[in-house]
């Protein structure tokens, strides 16, 4: 079964977006959410506390998606942590560059409860 | 080569070579290029040639409007900031419909909390639905916000050439310079609707790699 108290770092420059992951995050019953805009501060917060799942879009300034799963999987002390990468980008250029980076799973935008909820399974387990 | 008419040319180029130490003005590109027709003129022997000739007469011609056009254009018209004006208001429509969707996002959360509170199960069970629907559909937001961004980028690197042409062509304007920052080579934003590959596609492609 899934620890429903594990931490999540959401990561996304539109606020709406980060609503929309944590509230359907909330949803399922997960509980500890953080939020970072970009890829750099999701790194610097990746660094002050311990999290078990990553959700990070692609397309950020001044750090995007890929660097920061690129930064995560290149440091020893982070690099086993699951990483999703929710995105409007969905060239296949982009899906292989971003397996090949190390994503554990790919959610094209726009998406729905039940595909994050799939997604999620896959990475962390039978819910 | 016919020596009449490469003597000629070589002559030309070479009181070109001395006026202005050598440098040539694009506002006087068309000038030289007349002139070089001139001399070649009469020695033009058949059809071909003179076809080339007509040819270049017409680009030349269609430069020397294209000049004309441009330095009639006004340097206020020029410095009008357009495309930032234009950008402005795109990213006003991003702002704009984040704070509508800010305010969905907060009704839907209130329904959410209101669902616990209904005993009925199978009524509470249909509400969250809805309510979980209204959060999938903001998806919209961040998606035209990404493309109206892209867009924005797009008028930018249009400004930026066409501000780069202006400045050759009439270098008297002081037109203000432009800073076009280099985009990240994979990300090219959300792709046109009936081109998306849906998730399953997506899923088939992650797991066949």
């Amino acid at each position: 079964m899934v620890d429903m108290n594990i931490n999540i770092l959401i990561v996304d420059d539109y606020k709406t977006m980060l609503r929309i992951i944590r509230s359907l995050l909330t949803q399922i019953g997960f509980n500890n959410i953080d939020e970072a805009s970009n890829g750099s501060a999701a790194l610097a917060k990746l660094k002050e506390k311990k999290y078990e799942l990553i959700i990070s879009d692609w397309n950020m300034e001044p750090m995007t998606g890929l660097e920061l799963l690129k930064n995560v999987r290149a440091d020893e002390a982070l690099k086993t942590i699951p990483f999703i990468m929710i995105t409007a980008e969905s060239k296949t250029d982009n899906v292989i560059a971003a397996k090949q980076a190390g994503v554990n799973n790919y959610i094209v935008k726009p998406f729905n409860a039940e595909t994050l909820k799939a997604k999620l399974a896959s990475v962390l387990g039978a819910f | 080569m016919n020596k009449d008419w490469a003597d000629a040319l070589f002559i030309k180029l070479k009181t070109l070579q001395n006026d202005n130490a050598g440098v040539i003005d694009i506002n006087n590109i068309d000038n030289i290029i007349e002139q070089f027709l001139e001399i070649l003129s009469p020695y033009l022997i058949n059809k071909q040639e003179r076809d080339i000739y007509h040819q270049i007469e017409m680009i030349l011609a269609q430069f020397t409007a294209l000049k004309r056009d441009i330095s009639n254009i006004s340097s206020e018209i020029l410095n009008k900031n357009f495309i930032p004006e234009i950008a402005m208001d795109l990213r006003s429509v991003i702002s704009q419909t984040e704070k509508s969707v800010t305010g969905i996002l907060d009704i839907s959360d209130e329904i959410s909390a209101i669902c616990q509170k209904i005993t009925d199960p199978a009524i509470r069970e249909e509400l969250m639905i809805k309510a979980t629907r209204v959060l999938e559909l903001c998806n919209f937001q961040d998606l035209t916000g990404q493309r109206i961004q892209k867009i924005v980028h797009h008028l930018t690197e249009i400004e930026s050439v066409m501000y780069k042409m202006l400045h050759a062509l009439r270098p008297d304007i002081n037109l203000r310079t432009k800073h076009v920052s280099e985009d990240k080579a994979l990300l090219s934003g959300p792709q046109k609707e009936d081109e998306t590959p849906s998730q399953n596609d997506i899923d088939d492609l992650f797991n066949s790699l």
